[in-house]
């Protein structure tokens, strides 16, 4: 296979969701495409190339994105952003948003649902006092295929063994045989939605708590910091925007607030704040 | 340098279990069930022990408890092993003592994940 062609792919891929795999991540291109070329009956990539170049189906376009793309996750991933939260910044929402009762979420680039139901599960299992609040949750994810899988809330023994404290499992989880189910109290609480990050007007508002995490990583400058503007109005006041811990440099704002030396945790400035300064 | 003890009637798993340790730079040792895991723990008390379910003479549970009973018996973190998905086995041997469980078969992956959330790494 030609670097041309691969290089073709990956352009078809980029112009999908965003993704842009660089030249040392092209060896990826053949082991995660051979299913795609299995389920189509295509013999090699030049084939499945040429249809790709001659117009083929939306869906065949679509899952060569998806197989190209990484999913990697985990429960309660690198920790920290789940202390802050528990100990610093929801605390903090709960005086602040004490009269409405109402605090809005949003996990873009959700994957298969560890992220989102991690901090469902802190959530419910540290903060009693907002049972009777209004908690509106999006987890989003341009793969419709690993947004199944999270609503589903079905879970591989080693999937359920990767960060997850073992008094979430034994409250959260049911076991069914070989895997695990989250349980409808924490499942019900978060809506699961297919959504594309390149498609602007369909971004949620008046976000509390704004998670995209590993997500961005894998795109090209330009369009992260046109997604870090939209994220920036999508958020409350006040509201904390949370990236990878490798993505820390991506928002130069000077509106969005590194908390946290440097983690990639951000706070929206207030709007009397910026004027004062 | 922190002393682990893997506790296992499986030469193969102790073997796995002994290498990824090591390799975090572990000091490690051996039983082969739970009454010489709790002759050795009385003589010297381990920092965490890595504790099979499934074992001859005295199993895992009955080593939790009286490991639990022992002067300075509260200090080791015990991850808890089993090879099924029982969520009444689990949640016994947590209310016996144990801080966290793997399930069998285990990759370094998974163990050091589960180290570094008991803290011990
Ligand atoms: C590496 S996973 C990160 C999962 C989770 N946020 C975490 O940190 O563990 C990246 C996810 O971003 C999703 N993604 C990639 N491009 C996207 C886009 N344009 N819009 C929405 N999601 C996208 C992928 O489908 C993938 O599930």
């Amino acid at each position: 296979m030609s670097l041309e062609r691969v290089q073709y792919l990956c352009k078809i891929v980029e112009d999908k969701v965003g993704l842009h795999l660089t030249d040392d991540k092209m060896y990826l291109v053949e082991t995660r495409l051979a299913p795609v070329l299995e389920k189509h009956g295509y013999a090699n990539l030049e084939s499945l190339d040429r249809d790709l170049r001659i117009g083929a189906c939306q869906t065949i376009v679509t899952e060569v994105a998806e197989a190209l793309v990484t999913h990697e996750t985990l429960f309660f991933r690198d920790t920290y952003p789940y202390t802050y939260l528990e100990k610093l910044y929801i605390p903090d929402i709960i005086g602040r948003n004490a009269k409405s009762k109402h605090i809005r979420i949003w996990c873009a680039g959700a994957s298969t649902g560890q992220e989102p139901y991690s901090l469902a599960m802190l959530i419910r299992e540290k903060f009693p006092e907002l049972h009777d609040w209004r908690i509106d949750f999006f987890a989003t994810d341009v793969s419709s295929q690993v947004i199944e899988k999270a609503e589903q809330g079905i879970f591989s023994h080693f999937e359920i063994q990767r960060g997850l404290p073992v008094d979430y499992v034994l409250k959260y989880f049911e076991s069914q045989g070989k895997t695990w189910q989250v349980k409808p109290v924490i499942r019900n609480m978060i809506s699961f939605q297919q959504q594309n990050l390149q498609s602007f007007n369909s971004y949620h508002d008046n976000i509390d708590i704004l998670m995209c995490r590993n997500v961005m990583l894998y795109f090209q400058p330009g369009f992260r910091r046109m997604i870090i503007d939209e994220f920036h109005n999508s958020l409350k006041e006040k509201g904390i925007l949370i990236l990878g811990n490798t993505e820390a440099s991506m928002s130069n704002r000077q509106d969005l607030i590194p908390a946290l030396n440097q983690a990639g945790i951000f706070i929206k400035a207030s709007a009397a704040l910026q004027q004062a300064s | 340098m922190k002393h682990f003890l893997v506790v296992d009637d499986s030469t193969v798993i102790r073997k796995v279990a002994k290498k990824i340790l090591e390799n975090l730079d572990f000091e490690t040792s051996e039983a082969n069930n739970g009454q010489s895991a709790l002759e050795y723990c009385e003589q010297r008390m381990p920092d965490g022990i890595i504790l099979d379910w499934n074992m001859p003479i005295l199993d895992g549970i009955g080593f939790l408890k009286r490991l639990r009973n022992l002067p300075n018996g509260d200090h080791p973190t015990v991850i808890f092993c089993t090879t099924e998905n029982d969520i009444q086995r689990i949640s016994e041997a947590i209310q016996a003592g144990a801080n966290e469980y793997i399930m069998k078969p285990f990759d370094t992956d998974i163990f050091h994940g589960k180290l570094k959330q008991v803290g011990m790494v």
